[in-house]
């Protein structure tokens, strides 16, 4: 692999609320290189979104830092680009409005920003829809509006959190697809959280496994096939296994956990 | 749509209907409760001697510039104490508590303050106006979903660009609406300030009419006021907020 782009270095974050200290994230140390792409998976609240928040600059992180090209991650910047679950686009802007937004706020000029717009969404199949507003998209377009305007500004890392979870099998399979054509055209360095062992599989170059409260990384399972892969290769099929187990393991913890909270 | 309308011409139709009836039956003396002809010649004749349209546009002067005043002033302050926790605590309590106030209520001190002139009134209307823009401006700023905050800030979105290009338009729906019900309170404030004292207004014309015991013209200036009001409501806000929440997607579709 190339050289390390992105250094998460011994962070921790938790947040205190009225029912006592929520552990987040505790001493996550991960280091992702040039390119790669990084899925993390975990049970529901062990910190997964908190860590891309940090790592975006939203949250400041407790202990610990982040460090990008050598440089602490201070505050949020156009070269972390988050993708939110819902998408967190912009209703009272078009489509191309909506790609172009963080182009005008780097100060470029209309052309230039409609043109690369243009390709962008020309990426992600939706040139046809540039004039619609969001509301007139499905939730599949929607992800794929949201993809395109982090993909415009060409982040040094893309930050994905579950884009794909609120969609219909067929739609993300589609969507994973690709992503997975974008990630070895445009070769930006990813971290992806998923709840889907099978895509996390399918897709990366490492996946993450994390425990829950505290969050902290149980296990790195890198996986050396060459994409695009089978889904049906048998040592995938292995890996898929052994890692779902031990999500349940994972799981398991975390719902007893909350039971006995409750 | 147009179904609507018709309900509604049926509406005043009738109720045009029924004023005169109790006319005719003489429920009241005619000098206490004029006949729908009388108000409309009263209409006609205040435009003839154009005591009507010199009260309108002196009336309309007034408020387009304690509105306009208003709303800038209230979105100022709603996305200060929006987005400034010792603002909203401050600024933002008193906001509230002067609200409960009828803004009216001012035009004594205004008086004292500024003397028989305009600026009492405009401060009046300011008032009433910039107090409930403030609060719109305020929850509507503080309604917006904090996502859009934080997708325009890991964009890039800066300083005063975070209110210009998401703060504003984000909550525009609710500054709308706040808008319509500024100019509500300003309107009524107007007239209730000049109603009090020599000013030319229609507020003047009213009291002009009661002076001269002539009930037809008191009823015609009320019909102008509230034609006025109805008509900048309907005309202008109303579509205006109806394209806006179409475009931000909070329309709900209309069952038949
Ligand atoms: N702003 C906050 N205030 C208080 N607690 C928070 C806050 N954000 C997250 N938490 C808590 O921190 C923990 C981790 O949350 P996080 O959203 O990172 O989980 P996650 O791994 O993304 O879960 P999911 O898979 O369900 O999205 C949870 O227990 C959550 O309740
Ligand atoms: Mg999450």
């Amino acid at each position: 692999m190339t050289a390390i782009e992105l250094q998460i270095d011994r962070v921790s974050k938790a947040f205190r609320t009225g029912r006592g200290q929520i552990g987040a994230l505790q001493d996550i140390s991960l280091e992702v290189a040039e390119g790669e792409l990084v899925c993390l998976v975990g049970p529901s609240g062990c910190g997964k979104s908190t860590l891309l928040s940090v790592v975006a600059g939203l949250e400041p992180p407790d202990a610990g830092q982040v460090i990008l090209d050598g440089q602490p991650v201070q505050g949020p910047g156009p070269e972390r680009i988050l993708i939110f679950q819902d998408g967190g686009l912009f209703p009272w802007l078009t489509v191309l409005e909506n790609v172009t937004f963080g182009l005008r706020e780097r100060g470029l000029p209309l052309e230039e920003r409609r043109q690369r717009a243009m390709e962008v969404l020309r990426l992600v199949h939706l040139e046809r829809f540039k004039d619609a507003y969001i509301h007139e998209l499905s939730g599949g377009m929607r992800q794929r509006v949201a993809i395109a305007r982090g993909l415009v500004l060409s982040p040094r890392i893309l930050l994905m959190d579950e884009p794909f979870a609120a969609l219909d099998t067929q739609t993300r399979d589609l969507l994973v697809e690709e992503l997975r054509g974008l990630h070895e055209e445009l070769k930006n360095t990813i971290l992806f959280v998923t709840h889907h062992v099978r895509e996390a599989v399918y897709l990366a170059d490492r996946v993450v496994l994390f425990t829950f409260q505290p969050g902290r990384i149980k296990h790195i399972y890198p996986l050396e096939v060459p994409r695009p892969r089978d889904p049906d290769d048998p040592s995938l099929e292995a890996l898929v296994r052994e890692i779902v187990e031990a999500l349940h393991v994972e799981v398991e913890r975390a719902l007893n956990e909350e039971y006995r909270r409750a | 749509m147009r179904k609507a309308w018709l309900r509604r011409g049926m509406f005043y139709l009738a109720l045009l209907g029924l004023w005169e009836l109790v006319f005719r039956c003489k429920v009241w003396p005619p000098y206490l409760f004029p006949s729908p002809q009388q108000v409309a010649d009263a209409i006609i004749a205040g435009f003839q001697d154009r005591t009507l349209p010199i009260g309108i546009a002196i009336s309309l002067r007034r408020i387009g510039i304690g509105y306009g005043c208003s709303i800038v002033l209230g979105m100022v302050l709603g996305l200060m104490t929006a987005r400034n926790r010792v603002f909203e605590e401050t600024v933002g309590s008193l906001i509230l508590a002067l609200q409960a106030l009828p803004s009216v209520c001012w035009l004594p001190a205004a008086l004292l303050w500024f003397g028989l002139n305009d600026q009492a009134i405009l401060f009046v209307v300011l008032m009433g106006a910039t107090l409930a823009m403030a609060i719109a401006a305020h929850d509507g700023v503080k309604g917006i979903p904090p996502i859009y905050i934080k997708a325009a800030q890991t964009m890039g979105t800066r300083g005063l660009h975070l209110y210009t290009r998401v703060l504003l338009p984000a909550s525009l729906p609710a500054v709308i609406t706040g808008m319509k019900q500024g100019w509500s309170f300003a309107w009524r404030s107007l007239m209730a300030g000049e109603l009090l004292f020599v000013s030319l207004g229609l507020g003047h014309l009213l009291q002009m009419g009661r002076e001269l015991n002539d009930i037809a013209q008191v009823f015609a200036v009320i019909v102008v006021i509230v034609v006025i009001g109805l008509v900048v409501d309907q005309g202008v806000f109303a579509p205006v907020e109806r394209r806006v929440r179409m475009r931000w997607g909070l329309t709900l579709p209309d069952w038949k």
